[in-house]
């Protein structure tokens, strides 16, 4: 007996010491925020490298684990980060949503089919090759080579080849006049011939090199992708000596590392913690773009074969009630499907207004009256959780039954969701899009009948998107798409819900701002203290 | 004994040859994976197009055939998302889904036990409702929300351990507490149980009897032999546990086998999920084959009858 009570002491006794042990130590791990940042690290080997002491960390939490660095590759937000920060690419979008010269010192069309880009002289990857036109046309025909599968072939489809009349110059011909070229080659990230064909690309996407302004320093997969400062980059060296991302795919997860300092930045902060964040002393929110949630309709069967009753289902919503109880703000009602950053955005044309009346007697003039039963298929969440589906769903299904429009829900599995979708198998669906400037990228393969003619066919804005695809004059091209959005907005092959804007989470003494593209470029990134 | 373990081998096969079987064609029921590698915007003839250099719109038992020619040999595919060997991915993750379930296994066990026996033996005592009480809570509370409270308590409150990830023993702490306390609750159960049971036994009674000091009656004659159900409910858990810890890795950012098996799944990663389910499966099997031997050599009428 008396053994066995010892036994017990003995236990608590050592998961005492066990907890006392753990509290002296993480509390400089955890990150009591002056400790962290000006490396006095109690595990950094002192004394013997002195540059390290003064060394900025930036420590961002993305959410999911990198798969590749090479966005040649993979085509995942993650990778598409890491790219970003390792390669550069011709043009880059500034926060005014213009292109501005980056690798290209400038650029012209002699033709409709002709894109010539002038690159600055003298840039070299960090392996020694030398940034020139040779460097552009093996990147660019890496990807549109079939045998190494790149999920971004298909951007390249309507380009015919590329020349390079001398070492700086590049020279593009598509195969029609493609307006959007500019915006794909924001995507373009140059690599090192030479060190692609040494190391083979499945290899180099591991370990990439690039011209950039961070260097690869090593890749932990599921733990860790460490870039650190490239002090030689042709623009000047960035504020920070190194970055450090790591994947923590739980948004509570995510928040909390934020609030103890572990890390300094975050996306993705779900509405709900908005508000703890930003009465914490610490930390700062900000966002600049996002995603948009819309309800796709089905516009070859009735009763949605009809405009008016589309434009009931749109009246009968109330959209803003919904950004303001679920979404807490964090998101606006649609005025068609065009993006306020998209060039061409009619400023003039408002959502929907909440019009329960107009809603009916629209129903009414249509021969719906009483009107009808409809299913709406939706996710149980957003992607990665961005979004809030389900309620959505929910809401709209009691503001509808309002003007006598019976919603079933259908919950869809979101692995599932896009085989049914080409099935025509839904009737209403919730789907949603990322925020993008160029409006071939997203009008296109939304509402082209031959890209997506599953829900919608319209000959008229067939016509208007393949003009707009292939005019090059910026005038002539922003009418057309304003054109475009009045008719989409009249013709309303969907019910429009919201833009949501995408919050990142940054600690009080870091500077930077939510990205314009989405895309977590750090190279004007700066941490104090 | 040989005999006995050499028996299984057959069957052995047939479970993992059945498991991938069944996996293999229950994903690709769901449909083609092409899409979800390509950005939203691409067209369906882009996507079609995708899908055949990948090889995804060939028959499925093409697929499958060509995937056990591969297996057999160790080259389970590559995984379309990470660009890389299937089978390295799966394995690079093996030693921290290892290393957090030993962890976890070891904190249930080496508290549960002693708890155990004392409830036993202090039955209907204050420590035995108060031991119950906790271990009703233990396997009730759900994992998911026991690991974020202990996170916003003792990471964000208390800053005394990292909120996620894996490398410092402390990042080890909290997800083996949250991996671990179910099983502690069921295991402590169980012991009490158990050797409440045995403790009615004859030969307790004898030993009593005889003149046998209590705490040697307790340890000796009555935990061994409780050990004996003990070590199977162990031994089969821990092959569970081993499944991957999905939810506590995912609260905690841990890099291990569950993690993987999520994403990929979510991914439509066919090569990974399908590495993973053969893995997995083999795994199982092996701490199966492990516990049984174990027991057999705890209970010596197993191992005498076996070898008739």
């Amino acid at each position: 007996m008396k053994k066995v009570i010892i036994m017990l002491l003995v236990i608590s006794m050592a998961v005492g010491l066990f907890a006392v042990g753990c509290s002296s130590n993480p509390e400089q791990n955890a990150g009591k925020e002056d400790q962290k940042e000006t490396a006095q690290e109690p595990d950094a080997t002192s004394g013997q490298e002195d540059e390290k002491d003064k060394e900025v960390v930036l420590v961002i939490a993305q959410t999911r684990d990198v798969t590749s660095l090479d966005y040649a590759l993979a085509s995942q937000t993650e990778t598409l980060n890491m790219s970003s920060n390792i390669f550069d690419t011709l043009v880059r979008l500034d926060e005014n949503y213009n292109y501005v010269p980056w690798l290209a010192e400038s650029w012209e069309n002699p033709d409709p089919n002709t894109w010539v880009f002038h690159l600055r002289e003298g840039i070299k990857f960090t392996n020694g090759e030398a940034v020139n036109a040779g460097a552009v046309k093996y990147s660019m025909e890496r990807i549109m080579d079939p045998e190494v599968k790149s999920p971004q072939a298909w951007r390249l489809t309507l380009v015919d080849k590329i020349e390079t009349p001398d070492a700086n110059t590049v020279v593009i011909k598509t195969k029609q006049p493609y307006a959007a070229l500019i915006n794909i080659m924001t995507l373009m990230f140059v690599v090192p011939p030479k060190a692609v064909e040494e190391m083979g690309n499945e290899q180099f996407a591991q370990n990439p090199i690039g011209s950039g302004p961070f260097v690869f320093e090593k890749f932990v997969p599921g733990e860790e992708v460490v870039l650190v400062a490239n002090k030689d980059y042709w623009k000047g060296a960035p504020k920070v000596d190194k970055l450090v991302f790591r994947p923590i795919s739980e948004a509570s997860t995510r928040v909390a590392a934020l609030e103890t300092g572990e890390v300094d930045i975050i996306g993705s902060v779900p509405p709900n913690r908005l508000d703890a964040l930003n009465k914490n002393q610490d930390i700062k929110t900000s966002a600049k773009t996002g995603i948009m949630l819309y309800m796709g309709l089905d516009t070859f069967n009735p009763p949605l074969d009809k405009v008016k009753v589309r434009q009931a289902v749109n009246y009968a919503m109330d959209v803003q009630a919904i950004t303001d109880s679920i979404l807490l703000g964090t998101a606006r009602p649609m005025a068609g499907p065009v993006f306020r950053a998209t060039k061409g955005f009619d400023e003039d044309i408002k959502p929907y207004p909440h019009d329960i009346d107009k809603a009916k007697q629209l129903l009414k003039e249509a021969g719906y009256e009483n009107g009808f039963e409809l299913t709406l298929s939706t996710p149980p969440q957003g992607v990665e959780g961005t979004t809030n589906t389900m309620e959505v769903a929910q809401a709209i299904a009691a503001q509808l039954g309002e003007v006598g429009i019976k919603v079933t829900l259908d919950i869809t599995d979101p692995a599932t969701q896009f085989e049914r979708y080409k099935n025509k198998e839904f009737q209403a669906y919730l789907f949603t899009w990322d925020t993008q400037v160029e409006p071939d990228r997203y009008l296109y393969s939304l509402f082209n009948s031959e890209a997506r003619g599953y829900y919608y066919k319209n000959e008229q804005v067939d016509a208007l998107l393949g003009e707009g695809r292939s005019t090059m004059d910026q005038e002539a091209r922003e009418k057309i798409y304003n054109e475009l959005h009045q008719l989409l907005y009249e013709d309303a092959p969907w019910g429009f819900l919201y833009n949501q804007e995408a919050y990142y989470g940054v600690r009080a003494n870091v500077d930077y701002e939510a990205p314009v593209d989405g895309i977590m470029f750090m190279y004007n990134a700066e941490k104090n203290g | 004994m040989l005999a006995y373990f050499i028996k299984k081998i057959p069957q052995t096969i047939i479970v993992i040859l059945g498991v991938s079987f069944i996996s293999f064609f229950v994903m690709h029921l769901s449909g083609n994976p092409a899409q979800l590698l390509l950005p939203p915007e691409a067209t369906e003839a882009e996507i079609e197009a995708f899908s055949h250099a990948l090889g995804y719109d060939r028959p499925v038992h093409i697929q499958y055939l060509d995937f056990l020619k591969g297996a057999v040999t160790g080259d389970f595919g590559t995984s379309m998302v990470h660009r890389r060997s299937a089978f390295q991915l799966v394995m690079e993750r093996l030693p921290a889904t290892l290393e957090l379930s030993v962890a976890a296994m070891l904190f249930a066990v080496i508290i549960a036990i002693p708890t155990g026996v004392i409830s036993a033996i202090k039955r209907n005592s204050w420590y035995d409702y108060f031991t119950m009480l906790f271990t009703l809570g233990g396997q009730s509370i759900p994992t998911f929300w026991l690991g974020i409270m202990l996170m916003m308590l003792f990471s964000v409150k208390f800053q005394l351990f990292p909120t996620s990830g894996r490398g410092t023993w402390q990042q080890l702490i909290l997800p083996t507490i949250t991996l671990g306390t179910f099983y502690l609750a069921m295991i402590s159960r169980l012991t009490r149980a158990g050797l409440l049971d045995i403790l009615e036994e004859d030969y307790i009674r004898t030993a009593r009897a005889k003149g046998v000091k209590e705490s040697l009656v307790i340890i000796k004659h009555g935990l061994k032999n409780s050990l004996i159900p003990l070590v199977t409910v162990i031994g089969l858990q821990f092959g569970k546990l081993l499944g991957g810890a999905i939810v506590t890795e995912t609260v905690f950012e841990w890099p291990g086998v569950g993690r993987l098996a999520i994403t990929a799944i979510n991914q439509r990663d066919f090569t990974v999920v399908q590495t993973v389910v053969v893995i997995l499966a083999i795994t199982f099997v092996a701490v199966n084959l492990f516990t049984d031997l174990i027991y057999s050599y705890l209970d010596p009428r197993i191992r005498f009858d076996a070898e008739d």
